[in-house]
């Protein structure tokens, strides 16, 4: 879906990404990825397979759209555990099949506390905050005071409702000066947003985005009071 | 256990301390054991008698049985086990832990501490009875291992604790019997299994304990006798019941206007004042603490001078309020106590005259156990009257009057080997001093519910705690436990061992919110998912009160006494619980009963109002007079459910195409029918369907209209396929996803925010969902989803009794009714709110649908 904005034009894929197309950047946050492993590494049993997965689809994505270069928002790994060289191994032989592009990297919360990455990755540090064009990129929209930002952290989601049918998806989160973008990550969970005035909200369908905002608005006819409904013999 | 037998006489308790008691070495040491001529006086000076029942426990555990009491509330069982467990002690002065009792509910353990500790001086033993329970406080956990007490009051999570602790087998290594109290409220859940593995764990220290339960009247004792002890054999002791119990109905005053549905029951509100007014002191039961709260408000609000007299009493207030309440009970200072499930167990409380019961109790055997907390009073009758709070209730009444005479209870199902138990079993047992596999396997097949572990469901567990997964894809960074030199498997990490701990149990709530006042004061606790909704200056209804919400920090809700007088109440999820088949069969033939009774001309249509019990014949019972009429409206817009013809009824409204179905087959097993019926439909044309369940029937609502054809052909509801298409409604509704938030919990892979905790833990926090998602992606063989599916299906779901149901319906003719309003018995499902859909939908077209219903309503 190609969302106008003051600052240009920006693409939501249905992948849970967007593609700025001047500079041809695909952007990207909260991967997550060793989150598995960090849980089981602290005696939670969890199955392998996510953190895989998640590279998987990032390279689909990088096939089909060929970005100059790939800006990740913060949350590439969950946490210092996740900094185990099966992890890393894992993401470097990913990194040497595109040797071409640029892979900046965003710090959020969870990468301050996996610290470094090791340069064998070819991850760019690109620090807090990272400029594109007319727009901001940062991990967390909350303190963002100039411009419109892009960031991710908080793995929006949220509940459409239409008549008898509700379902709760990952969700871009359009505010007033910001975009949210949803959780990248096979293995991650989500916070519920409640759009309000107008912000707006976008969900995938697999095969597209859609503009929901209008059912995220909407109650559910079985919010109506029984008192309404209830009568008396 | 207060209640002093009005039938015997000091004369008769001076001949029955003649014990018939062949104590060994009674004479021998007659210095250090207690004897049974001391018991005999003691029961002498507090003008009782020494029934027979009470001689016999003493007598099967002196040499040496374990066994099961069974009898009703106040019939002196406590007493029974309890002077028995003293008469086995060979020195009640020696050191250490000897007598361990295990009550269900940590409301409980005060009360039984007292009752316990009371007759020790008088007879001699200068000895401790305590208390063990989340509530203890640590300086008094580590003083017990250090210093036991002769007793130990402890509920099966804080036994489960103590099996943990290093030092577990000197701490119990001179234990001779083990109580374990209201049996019957844990031998059908997995708190149950907790505490047939603890139980072996014990008895696995040679020191030769004895088990002996105590239980409410049971419909299997045999079999709660034999998953206590672990095997055939142990002795069955019955006491002599009681007088049966009054069960009445509260009988609305202006029964016309009482509503279809709804269950608060405030419109009775005066007629419970009146009632609460005339007697001395009431208890009145509610389903959930939220309408216990609300009820209170009622009453302070209806009788503002009985500000101090009445008092509300739920599980999360804070321990001291509960406390505070429960004294007060005793001594008779309070005129009613508004309270929930935490009042139906314990030491009964004598003044105690009148207990009311608002909306269904949902099964006989927990009326009837409500009914006997009351009448304690010698020459007193229990009495429960049932407060409706909509008219179908009235008929539920009758119902539970009727299957309580007839002693129809419902039976407990022991559970058959939860794999989620056995792996949060095998990491405490590696906690307390380690295990070595073949000794532990012996020790857990020793149980009931593993009995029959296979070898492959046992490695199974034992890989997924050791190695993170089978064996053939095991995780070289999963890391929880590890072999010591000495063979035995043992937690190393401290952090693995302290979250172990704190979520140590079979008990899944939701995280807690500690409420505190802005000095400090403890109030008690909220689900989190509550007080996250509200915002700073919100105002909430909780203990009693009015309080606004100043900061939520940290797990902790720090309020303050509210000034609006507007507040949300506040509210905990809890589970509904189903309608007992005992009491929908019974439903049933009260039904059956009037439409007996009553010409089938009655039923034909007719003009005007109805008018209360003229064509219906209520067949005696006022509660069956007052629903006439509501009946009657029934037979006129439709007609009767009854058990002849299965009576489906469609209707269209601005929501959509309705049809109500009426199995009556209580709510679990209708979720699982109306998933069958809604995946059925979809098939041929993929839909979605919202749908409502509740104890009488359910509803489907969907999109399109239904044809009739396929309901009345017998082609939805055939049991052909049953399981299968049960298994894909099931997976299309998403309802295994839910379940698995418990089987994920008790295998100790959901780490919960604990008050005043900072936020180091949030990055080890999943959802249950997530993990759900990620095991059927990864991991689609894992035992736990097999379990959480099987569960939903047997327990949830109730699949056997969906199959007979079908079954039974298979050769009978189908009403299918179209009806222009709702009826009173389509109405209540209209207006239940707690949903569940089912959708064949690609989710791309659902979205779009979805998006052009908002577009259309914009």
């Amino acid at each position: 879906m190609r969302l106008a904005l003051a600052g240009g034009e920006l693409i939501l894929l249905p992948e849970h990404a967007v593609l700025e197309p001047v500079t041809r950047s695909l952007l990207v946050a909260d991967l997550h990825l060793g989150k598995g492993l960090s849980f089981r590494a602290r005696g939670l049993n969890v199955p392998a397979g996510s953190t895989a997965l998640t590279l998987e689809r990032l390279t689909r994505l990088l096939d089909h759209h060929q970005p100059a270069a790939l800006l990740i928002l913060g949350d590439l790994l969950h946490d210092a555990h996740a900094r185990h060289p099966a992890v890393l191994e894992r993401l470097s032989a990913w990194r040497h099949a595109y040797q071409g592009l640029e892979v900046s990297l965003l710090t959020g919360n969870h990468d301050r506390h996996a610290g470094a990455l090791p340069e064998s990755c070819g991850i760019r540090a690109a620090g807090a905050e990272l400029n594109l064009g007319a727009w901001t990129l940062r991990h967390d929209d909350g303190e963002g005071g100039r411009g419109f930002t892009i960031a991710g952290h908080v793995h929006p989601k949220v509940r459409i409702v239409a008549g008898i049918d509700a379902m709760v998806r990952p969700c871009f989160w359009l505010r007033e000066r910001s975009l949210v973008i949803p959780a990248f990550g096979a293995m991650t969970g989500g916070w519920r947003v409640r759009p309000v005035g107008a912000e707006r909200v976008f969900i995938s369908t697999g095969a597209a985005v859609l503009d929901v905002t209008a059912a995220a608005q909407a109650t559910s006819l079985r919010r109506r009071s029984s008192r309404s409904l209830n009568r008396t013999w | 256990m207060s209640r002093r037998y009005a039938t015997g006489t000091v004369a008769e308790a001076a001949d029955a301390q003649v014990v018939e008691l062949e104590l060994p070495h009674a004479a021998q040491r007659a210095g250090a054991r207690l004897d049974s001529d001391a018991l005999g006086r003691w029961f002498m000076s507090q003008g009782w008698a020494v029934q027979p029942f009470q001689r016999r426990v003493w007598r099967a555990m002196c040499s040496g049985e374990s066994g099961l009491v069974h009898a009703q509330t106040g019939s002196g069982k406590t007493l029974a086990v309890w002077f028995g467990a003293l008469l086995r002690l060979s020195d009640p002065h020696s050191a250490g832990l000897q007598v361990l009792w295990i009550t269900p509910m940590r409301a409980l353990a005060t009360d039984t501490r007292a009752a316990l500790a009371a007759p020790l001086a008088p007879l001699g033993i200068a000895r401790e009875v305590e208390l063990r329970t989340s509530d203890t406080s640590s300086a008094q956990r580590s003083r017990q291992l250090r210093k036991p007490p002769l007793a130990l009051v402890t509920t099966p999570e804080s036994l489960s604790l103590l099996i943990a602790q290093p030092q577990w087998r000197s701490f119990f290594a001179s234990l001779s019997t083990v109580v374990v109290d209201e049996w019957h409220e844990l031998i059908g859940s997995k708190r149950g299994v907790q505490v047939q593995l603890a139980l072996q764990r014990l008895r696995g220290l040679g020191t030769g304990c004895a088990v002996w339960g105590l239980s409410a009247t049971l419909a299997r004792p045999e079999e709660a006798l034999e998953v206590l002890v672990g095997r055939p054999g142990g002795c069955l002791i019955r006491a002599p019941n009681r007088r049966a119990p009054i069960i009445d109905t509260m009988i609305p005053e202006a029964v016309e206007r009482f509503p279809w549905a709804g269950h608060l029951g405030t419109r009775m509100l005066g007629q419970v004042v009146r009632e609460l007014d005339a007697a001395s002191t009431s208890l009145v039961f509610c389903n959930t603490r939220a309408q216990a709260e609300i009820w209170y408000q009622l009453l302070l609000d209806a009788r503002p001078d009985w500000a101090g007299l009445i008092a509300l009493h739920h599980g999360s207030l804070d321990r001291e309020a509960r406390q505070w309440v429960e004294q007060s009970l005793g001594t008779g200072r309070l005129r009613a106590v508004v309270c929930t499930s935490t009042l139906d167990l314990g030491v009964d409380f004598a003044p105690v005259e009148r207990v009311l019961q608002i909306g269904s109790a949902k099964g006989v055997a927990r009326l009837l156990q409500r009914a006997g907390r009351s009448g304690h009073r010698p020459g007193g009758v229990s009495r429960v009257t049932l407060v409706p709070t909509h008219a179908l209730e009235l008929l539920e009444a009758a119902a539970a009057r009727e299957a309580a005479a007839s002693r129809r209870i419902e039976p407990h199902r022991a559970l058959e080997q939860p794999i989620d138990v056995l792996v949060q079993h095998l990491v405490t047992a590696a906690l307390g001093d380690g295990f070595v596999e073949a000794e532990l396997l012996a020790e857990v097949r020793a149980t009931h519910a593993y009995r029959n572990l296979d070898e492959a469901s046992w490695r199974w567990a034992l890989d997924f705690v050791i190695q993170g997964g089978e064996s053939l894809k095991a995780y070289p960074e999963y890391r929880k436990l590890v072999r010591d030199p000495g063979g035995r498997w043992r937690v190393s990490d401290a952090a693995i061992a302290r979250r172990h701990r704190m979520s140590m149990g079979t008990i899944v709530a939701e995280a807690e919110v500690s409420v505190r006042a802005m000095n400090g004061s403890r109030i008690g606790s909220v689900e989190e998912s509550f007080i996250g909704r509200l915002s700073p200056g919100d105002a909430f209804v909780f203990a009693g009160r009015a309080w606004e919400l100043v900061r939520f920090r940290d797990m902790e809700a720090w309020v303050r006494r509210a000034k609006s007088e507007r507040a949300a109440v506040s509210r905990w999820a809890g589970s509904r619980m189903p309608l007992s088949s005992e009491l929908a069969q019974s439903m049933l033939d009260q039904l059956e009963r009037l439409s007996s009774v009553t010409p089938a001309a009655s039923f034909a249509p007719r003009r005007g109002p109805a008018r209360s019990g003229h064509s219906l014949d209520g067949c005696g019972s006022p509660e069956l007079d007052a629903i006439g009429p509501l009946l009657e409206l029934q037979a006129r817009r439709s007609r009767l459910p009854v058990r002849a013809h299965l009576l489906i009824e469609q209707m269209t409204s601005r929501e959509g195409h309705h049809v109500f179905v009426y199995p009556f087959a209580g709510r679990a097993a209708h979720l699982g029918l109306a998933s069958v019926l809604a995946f059925r439909l979809a098939r041929s044309k993929p839909a979605t369907f919202s749908i409502a369940v509740n104890d009488y029937g359910f509803e489907l609502l969907g999109a399109e209209p239904f044809d009739p054809v396929p309901f009345t052909s017998g082609e939805l509801l055939s049991p052909v396929d049953l399981e299968s298409d049960l298994m894909a409604a099931v997976n299309a509704a998403e309802l295994v996803r839910r379940r698995f938030r418990e089987t994920a919990r008790i295998a100790g892979l959901l780490v919960q925010g604990r008050p005043g905790e900072r936020r180091s833990a949030r990055a080890l926090q999943a959802s249950a969902g997530l993990f759900h998602d990620v095991f059927t992606r990864h991991d689609p063989e894992n035992r736990l989803l097999a379990q959480a599916r099987s569960e939903l299906f047997e327990r949830e779901l109730d699949a056997p009794r969906i199959r007979a149901c079908l079954e039974a319906l298979a050769g009978q003719p189908v009403d299918f009714v179209p009806i222009e309003r709702p009826t009173p018995f389509a109405f209540p499902l209209m207006v239940e709110r707690l949903r569940e859909r089912l959708s064949t939908e690609a989710l791309d077209e659902r979205i779009a649908r979805m998006l052009a219903h908002a577009e259309r309503g914009a």
